[in-house]
């Protein structure tokens, strides 16, 4: 791999922009004569821009919509409205002829490598099937074996392995599998999907490992989805805090992590739960009530008020927008406020 | 049979496991599941077995709870007793009595470990028909009245929902309601919040947490995270392929972990305080069950192992400290590196 630049900055700072995405879902009911009945809102309204080189985190609990941001970002989904422009193209202007070649600058990895994978297909035909599709993707002068074999072993796989099928490897593997077939087509972004959330801790920190070498290696940007607020801290530059289907708070990763603004972001930090019995039986802990309230009928106004330990009347009747609390950070909440120490109360120095 | 050491004195434990073998007859061949594996559970303390999967943690519970599937499964050696009286090879008939009221296991996954087309308050209602002979109405009370115990809003109104209409973290309150029903004395919780979020994580160990205290209950946690048990834990064993690494008072292993297993866990744990970039990750794959290598088996992914390791038998677990005990030749030296958790940025 003789050349990788991962200098590619002259073109105007983002190589992903993110405008306003929204994305509904049609509630059906009715077997013969389907009628549409209400409407998820799964996103709604989300922004933002990705520098190359640098990585993104979309994080949240289930229901929040990441995993949806991130398939409307790879085209597995069409948006509602909004636009996904990519390099400098806005997806939505393309002719399918176009958007299929587009689609080799921005890959997916998937969170379950146990379904995310053919069981009938050998390792080298899913490695390998980007190849089938752009066959110009082949890089120059090697066979589609050999490009698989340098894939493979680049992720850390065995290249005798080639034949083999996904159930004769572990988890940590098929992921390995996984990453393989999105660097395939040397894409610029990759958007992982929890991509570390099936396996086991001492496998975890392997991938994570694995994800970084690789956006160095190969100047790739990251759109990283997790729930797990620890792992993204080790990965992300910015961070993106989701909350049903919004973004509630976004920054630097370092700034967000000591200085949540938001509630939400707040109490997310402070229930993660530490390896330390000591700094956790002492740390300040939020604690919501309540569940998730369901995207098919959200609540009016800050969709986060019914759990909000800081909800005033304002926040049930007018929507928050994102505004600036310190420089580019910025929160949607009628009341930010800064807390400090939330993620272990300052024992490191 | 001895018959049951009268008034639960502090000198016999509510729950003892000593010595658990647990073997799988597979078509290629013998799985060793749980190699030798002891512990102790008191009435109102909690103690967590920690371990990934394939570690034999969620079969030394089935063991307890007498669910294993025989076969494949078998008890070769050991014994659980519960207040001194022997579980291992009781009859189905009289491991009845003991299940539900003596010991109950709540499991990961709440929906599919609930009927689902039968209403929850019905599947509560049904633990006090079946075992205390409550009638209807009676029962239905009851059901009610441990709902609201376990804080599921609108418990009455709720009676009639089926487990599809409940949210994950609801679903395993009403799983948690199912499980105190009867009071039990063991609560063994089989990575109750792995799938939940983490704000609903934290509700479900405090209401855990208040409940053992309430009933005075022993409580067992197995779980992969050792985040979730760092506070609520006073005693936990690590597991690994089917052996106890570990053992002992959580701040104790926590902070001086003396075994290059449970450090290598504690140091892959992505910190949230700092960004340290690369994760100091163990090595390789946990071992195949049916291919344990000989002596310790995490000789081959240790970064300290030694000619020792691999050529004499497994380590027996040896006193460290009190009541913290690890199994590893070098117990010493490595509990008196302590850990590094990165925190340099």
């Amino acid at each position: 791999m003789a050349s990788t630049e991962p200098s590619r900055a002259e073109s105007s700072g983002s190589i992903l922009r993110v405008r306003d995405l929204v994305k509904n879902y049609p509630i059906m009911r009715g077997v013969v004569f389907k009628k549409q009945v209400g409407t998820v809102s799964a996103v709604d309204g989300v922004s933002f821009d990705l520098a190359p080189g640098q990585t993104l985190a979309l994080v949240g609990e289930s229901g929040c919509g990441k995993s949806t941001v991130g398939r409307l970002l790879v085209g597995l989904e069409r948006p509602t409205s909004g636009s996904v422009v990519v390099d400098g193209v806005d997806l939505a202007t393309l002719s399918p002829k176009q958007l299929l070649e587009k689609r080799r600058d921005i890959q997916i990895i998937l969170q379950d490598p146990y379904t995310s994978l053919d069981p009938r297909m050998t390792v080298s035909s899913i490695i390998g099937e980007p190849f089938e599709i752009h066959p110009k993707s082949l890089p120059q002068g090697r066979t589609k074996r050999q490009a698989v074999a340098e894939l493979m072993d680049r992720v850390g796989l065995n290249p005798e392995f080639l034949s083999r099928y996904p159930h004769q490897f572990s988890g940590g593997q098929r992921q390995r599998i996984g990453i393989a077939r999105a660097l395939a087509l040397r894409p610029k972004i990759i958007v992982a999907d929890e991509p570390v959330s099936a396996l086991d801790v001492s496998i975890q920190a392997q991938v994570m490992n694995l994800l970084m070498d690789l956006r160095d290696d190969f100047g790739l940007s990251y759109v990283f989805i997790s729930h797990d607020v620890s792992v993204v801290r080790q990965i992300a530059d910015e961070i993106a805090v989701m909350y049903l289907g919004r973004v509630a708070e976004l920054g630097s990763a370092d700034q967000l992590i000591a200085r949540p603004n938001h509630p939400y972001t707040q109490a997310l930090l402070s229930a993660v739960p530490l390896p330390d019995p000591i700094v956790q039986r002492t740390r300040e802990r939020i604690t919501l009530g309540g569940d998730l309230p369901s995207p098919a009928d959200p609540p009016a106004g800050c969709r986060f008020h019914t759990r909000c330990f800081k909800a005033q009347a304002i926040c049930a009747a007018e929507q928050p927008v994102l505004r600036p609390v310190d420089g580019a950070h910025v929160a949607a909440c009628h009341f930010p406020e800064p807390m400090y120490d939330l993620a272990g109360g300052g024992s490191a120095r | 049979m001895s018959s049951l050491v009268a008034g639960s004195g502090s000198t016999v434990p509510l729950l003892a496991v000593d010595d658990l073998h647990v073997e799988f007859a597979t078509r290629d061949g013998l799985v060793r599941a749980v190699n030798g594996v002891s512990f102790e559970l008191r009435a109102g303390e909690t103690i967590a077995i920690l371990g990934e999967s394939g570690s034999g943690k969620s079969v030394t519970a089935q063991a307890i709870m007498g669910i294993l599937p025989t076969p494949p499964a078998r008890i070769t050696a050991g014994s659980i007793r519960l207040e001194g009286r022997e579980l291992v090879g009781l009859r189905e008939r009289d491991y009845r009595g003991v299940r539900g009221r003596q010991i109950a296991m709540i499991f990961q996954d709440a929906l599919s470990s609930l009927n689902p087309v039968t209403c929850v308050g019905e599947q509560i209602a049904e633990m006090f028909r079946i075992h205390d002979g409550a009638g209807h109405g009676a029962a239905k009370a009851a059901a009610i009245e441990v709902m609201e115990r376990v804080r599921i809003p609108g418990a009455a109104r709720r009676y009639g929902d089926y487990p599809h209409q409940f949210s994950g973290g609801m679903r395993q309150r009403i799983m948690i309601a199912m499980m105190i029903a009867l009071k039990p004395q063991v609560l063994i919780a089989d990575e109750p919040t792995t799938a939940l979020d983490v704000t609903v994580q934290s509700q479900i160990m405090d209401l855990l947490a208040e409940l053992k205290t309430e009933h005075n209950m022993g409580l067992i946690l197995i779980t992969h995270d050792l985040g979730v048990v760092a506070d609520v834990a006073q005693h936990i064993t690590v597991m690994y392929a089917g052996r106890t690494m570990e053992q002992g008072p959580v701040d104790d292993i926590y902070s001086r972990p003396a075994n290059p297993y449970t450090r290598g866990l504690l140091e892959s744990i992505p910190n949230l305080e700092a960004k340290t970039g690369r994760l100091p990750a163990i090595q390789g794959l946990p071992p195949n069950l049916l291919r344990i290598p000989p002596g310790c088996p995490y000789n081959p992914r240790c970064p300290l192992a030694q000619e020792i390791c691999t050529h004499e038998p497994a380590p027996a677990l040896l006193q460290v400290e009190g009541s913290h005990h690890s199994a590893c030749h070098f117990a010493q030296e490595v509990r008196s590196y302590g850990i590094h958790r990165a925190v340099q940025g």
